[in-house]
C-alpha cells in the first residue's frame, strides 16, 4: 500500500514537473503557501509591453524581449506581484537585467544572481529576467517575496552561471557587478553590435572594456574595418589601433579572428595598460 | 616576434572615424541660428523641435554631443534602466551650466490597475513624492523643469486629487518649475481632460504618422494648444520599423518631420541611442519642410499601414470561431506585404485553422479596429492551408 501511494505520487510530481514544461513561461509561476493567485497570468509581447512599462519598454525591445507574464500573489489586500520577461537568449536576459542594477544594491543568491531591494526581489537565470515586487514595507511580505523568487528559480531549466564570456575578463581592477551586455549601437555607433562592457578602476585610471565575440572572422573584419577606417588591414594577426573617435575620445582597439576588443577611458600614454586588457581577451 | 601587432597608432585625430566624424554635428554649444525653436505652450520655454528622449541611451558621450549640437531638453523618467538613466544624466548635469538645459523626468503613480485603468488605495502621494526624490538626488538636481505623472491612460489616474495635489505642492515649493502628464494611450480624451483642469503645464503624448485615429489626435492637440499647455511628441518614429521582423525601417527624418508639421507640437523627443541617429535628428532640427520624395514614402508606408495588424487583439472576441486572427493577419502580411508564401504558410501551419474557416458564419462579427475586411482576408489567406509547404517553399 506504503509503496502504492509513494509511486502515485512520485507519477503526480512527474506530472506536475511535465505540464510546467509543457506550459513554458506559464508553468514557472508557482503556489505560495498562504497566499491566492489569479488562474491565467496577464501577457504581454513586444506589441504591447509599452502598455505596461511605457517608454521603458523600447530598452527591452532592443535587447530581444519576447514576452512578459504576470501573476499576483494576494493575501488578504496585501499583494506581491511576479513579473517574468522572456528574451531571446541568456546574454540578452542578462543585459536587461545588469542595465537595471547598481554595485551598491544588496545582492543575494537567487537564480545566477539577483538582489533584494526596498519592495523589490530582482533576479535572472538563463533566458529569464524576473521581478517580484510589493508595496508593502513589512519584514514578512519581504521573505515572503525571496521565498517566491527562489521557488520560481527553481522551476527555470537552463544556465544558472552567468555567459560564459563574462568569466573572461580578467579580474584585476575590476568594478564587480558593474558588467553588462549591450547588443545595439555600442558606443553609441550603430555598426558596432552585441558586446560586453565591463569596467576597470586601476591607481587613477577608470576605463572601460568592451569585448566582442562575433559569429565569425568576417563579421568581426567588417565592425573592425568600419571603425578604423582606411588604417584596417585584415590578416589573421592581430590588429591593433589607437585613435581618436570623434564621439568617445582615444579607443584602443584590436581584432583577432572572430573577436575584437575596445578600451574607452585610457588616454594615448596608457597603451601598455590598455594592452593588458586586450591581449587577455584575445585569443592566445 | 611570434606574432606581428600592427600599432598603427600615430594618434589623435590623425585618423578620426572615416564614417562618422563629430564635425559632422556641427558642434552649436547654446544653439545655432538656423535651428527652429517653438515656444513650449504657456510655459514660456523656448525650445528646439527637436529634444532627446534618453530612455536608451547609456553613453555620456552621446548625451554630450547632443548637447553640442545644440539640444536643450533632455527627457528621462524615474523608472528608465532602474534609475540607471537619470544618474547617468544627472553625472552629465555636472558638467554643464544648470541654466543651459532642460531635464524633464517621470513618476508613475504606483497600484494603477492597468485593466480598469483606475488608482487603487496603493496610489499614493507618499510613494509618489518618496519617488521623486530619489530622482531628485540620482539627477543632482535641486529641482527639475517638468514632472510627468508617467504613463496616465484614464481620466480617473488623471485627476487622481492625492497625486495631483502633490505635484501641486512640488511646483510651489520650487521642486518642480511645470507639471504635466505623459500618455500612450487614450491620448485624446487625456489631453481633452487635461485642457479643461486648467492646471496642467505639458503634456507628453505619442503622435506619429502610422496612427490610426491621427484625426482625434489632432483635434484634441488644438484644444490642450488653445488652453496653452505645451506639447511634447514622442514615439514619433511610429516604432522605427513598418513591420514586427524590424526589417524595414521607417524614414526617421520624414517621420520627425512629419510630427513637427503640426504646429501645436512643440518639440520632439526621439529616441536616440547611436550618433547616426543624432546626426539625422540634428539636420531635422534646423529644416523641418518634407520633401516630395519623404512625403511619398511616408503615403507608401501609410498605404502598407493596410496590410499591417497590430495585434491589438480587440477582434478576437468577437470571433464566434475564436480564431486567431492577429497571426492569421500576419500571415497576410508576409504573403501580400513581403511577398513571402513561405513565412506565410508556415505561420498558418502554426495555427489551428483549416481551410476557409469562416464558411460556416453567415455574417461576421469580429471587428478591427483599423477597418481591416477580415473575413475576405482570413478566406483569402487560408487557402493556403491546401496547399502542400514544398510546392510553396
Amino acid at each position: 500500500m506504503k509503496r502504492m501511494i509513494r509511486n502515485s505520487v512520485t507519477a503526480i510530481f512527474i506530472t506536475i514537473l511535465s505540464l510546467s514544461s509543457l506550459y513554458g513561461q506559464e508553468g514557472l509561476f508557482p503556489q505560495l503557501k498562504g497566499y491566492k493567485t489569479a488562474s491565467e497570468s496577464i501577457v504581454y509581447t513586444p506589441d504591447d509591453l509599452w502598455n505596461y512599462i511605457n517608454g521603458a519598454a523600447d530598452a527591452y525591445l532592443a535587447l530581444g524581449f519576447l514576452e512578459l507574464r504576470i501573476t499576483e500573489y494576494w493575501k488578504g489586500r496585501r499583494l506581491i506581484k511576479a513579473e517574468i520577461y522572456r528574451f531571446g537568449d541568456d546574454a540578452m536576459a542578462f543585459g536587461m537585467y545588469s542595465l537595471e542594477r547598481s554595485p551598491g544594491y544588496d545582492f543575494i543568491q537567487v537564480g545566477v544572481q539577483g538582489y533584494n531591494e526596498d519592495g523589490v526581489v530582482f533576479f535572472y537565470k538563463d533566458r529569464y529576467y524576473v521581478k517580484i515586487i510589493t508595496q508593502s514595507e513589512s519584514k514578512k511580505m519581504n521573505e515572503s517575496m525571496k521565498e517566491l523568487a527562489g521557488l520560481i528559480a527553481d522551476r527555470i531549466e537552463g544556465k544558472n552561471e552567468f555567459p560564459a564570456l563574462l568569466k573572461l575578463f580578467p579580474s584585476d581592477g575590476l568594478i564587480k557587478n558593474q558588467e553588462t551586455y549591450i547588443l545595439e549601437s555600442v558606443l553609441g555607433h550603430e555598426f558596432l553590435r552585441g558586446a560586453f562592457r565591463a569596467t576597470y578602476e586601476i591607481d587613477n585610471d577608470r576605463f572601460d572594456v568592451y569585448f566582442f565575440s562575433c559569429k565569425n572572422t568576417e563579421e568581426a573584419s567588417a565592425m573592425a574595418a568600419k571603425l578604423a577606417g582606411d588604417a584596417y588591414t585584415a590578416g589573421d594577426d592581430i590588429f591593433k589601433y589607437v585613435f581618436e573617435d570623434g564621439f568617445n575620445g582615444i579607443l584602443h582597439m584590436a581584432q583577432q579572428r572572430e573577436r575584437m576588443v575596445i578600451v574607452s577611458g585610457l588616454g594615448s600614454d596608457k597603451t601598455p595598460l590598455a594592452d593588458r586588457y586586450i591581449n587577455s581577451l584575445l585569443r592566445p | 616576434m611570434k606574432r606581428r601587432n600592427f600599432l598603427r597608432s600615430g594618434l589623435a585625430g590623425a585618423a578620426g572615424l572615416a564614417v562618422l566624424d563629430k564635425t559632422a554635428l556641427a558642434a552649436k554649444p547654446g544653439g545655432g541660428d538656423d535651428i527652429i525653436y517653438r515656444t513650449l505652450g504657456k510655459t514660456g520655454l523656448k525650445i528646439p523641435v527637436v529634444s532627446f528622449g534618453v530612455m536608451r541611451a547609456d553613453n555620456s558621450g552621446l548625451v554630450k554631443a547632443a548637447y553640442d549640437g545644440g539640444i536643450k531638453m533632455f527627457d528621462t523618467a524615474h523608472g528608465y534602466q532602474n534609475g540607471r538613466n537619470e544618474e547617468m544624466l544627472g553625472n552629465f548635469f555636472t558638467t554643464i551650466p544648470r541654466d543651459s538645459f532642460i531635464v524633464a523626468t517621470k513618476v508613475g503613480p504606483a497600484g494603477v490597475d492597468r485593466q480598469a485603468g483606475l488608482p487603487t488605495r496603493d496610489t499614493t502621494a507618499e510613494d509618489f513624492l518618496s519617488k521623486f526624490e530619489i530622482s531628485l538626488t540620482r539627477l543632482r538636481l535641486s529641482y527639475v523643469d517638468i514632472l510627468y505623472m508617467h504613463g496616465v491612460d484614464s481620466v480617473q489616474v488623471l485627476r487622481h486629487k492625492e497625486i495631483v495635489d502633490a505635484m501641486l505642492d512640488l511646483k510651489k515649493k520650487g521642486k518642480v518649475r511645470f507639471i504635466g502628464v505623459s500618455t500612450h494611450k487614450n491620448e485624446p480624451v487625456i489631453m481633452k481632460a487635461m485642457a479643461e483642469d486648467g492646471i496642467w503645464d505639458v503634456v507628453l503624448t505619442s503622435y506619429n504618422f502610422a496612427q490610426t485615429y491621427r484625426d482625434e489626435m489632432n483635434v484634441a492637440m488644438q484644444a490642450a494648444a488653445e488652453a496653452g499647455i505645451g506639447i511634447v511628441a514622442m514615439k514619433t518614429m511610429a516604432g522605427g520599423f513598418h513591420d514586427n521582423e524590424r526589417t524595414k525601417p521607417v524614414n526617421t527624418q520624414a517621420a520627425l518631420k512629419w510630427v513637427l508639421s503640426n504646429p501645436n507640437v512643440h518639440t520632439t523627443i526621439p529616441g536616440i541611442t547611436a550618433f547616426e541617429h543624432l546626426t539625422s535628428d540634428l539636420e531635422v532640427m534646423t529644416d523641418i519642410t518634407l520633401s516630395p520624395a519623404e512625403k511619398d514614402e511616408l503615403l507608401a508606408a501609410e498605404a502598407n499601414q493596410g496590410l499591417y495588424c497590430n495585434a491589438c487583439s480587440n477582434c478576437v472576441s468577437g470571433c464566434r470561431n475564436g480564431l486567431p486572427i492577429p497571426e492569421i493577419m500576419r500571415a497576410y502580411m508576409y504573403a501580400y506585404g513581403y511577398g513571402s508564401l513561405p513565412m506565410a504558410s508556415e505561420l498558418l501551419s502554426q495555427t489551428p485553422v483549416e481551410h476557409d474557416p469562416c464558411t460556416g458564419c453567415d455574417v461576421c462579427t469580429a471587428e478591427c479596429v483599423k477597418g481591416f475586411d477580415l473575413r475576405n482576408k482570413i478566406t483569402d489567406i487560408t487557402r493556403l492551408k491546401n496547399v502542400p509547404y514544398d510546392l510553396i517553399a
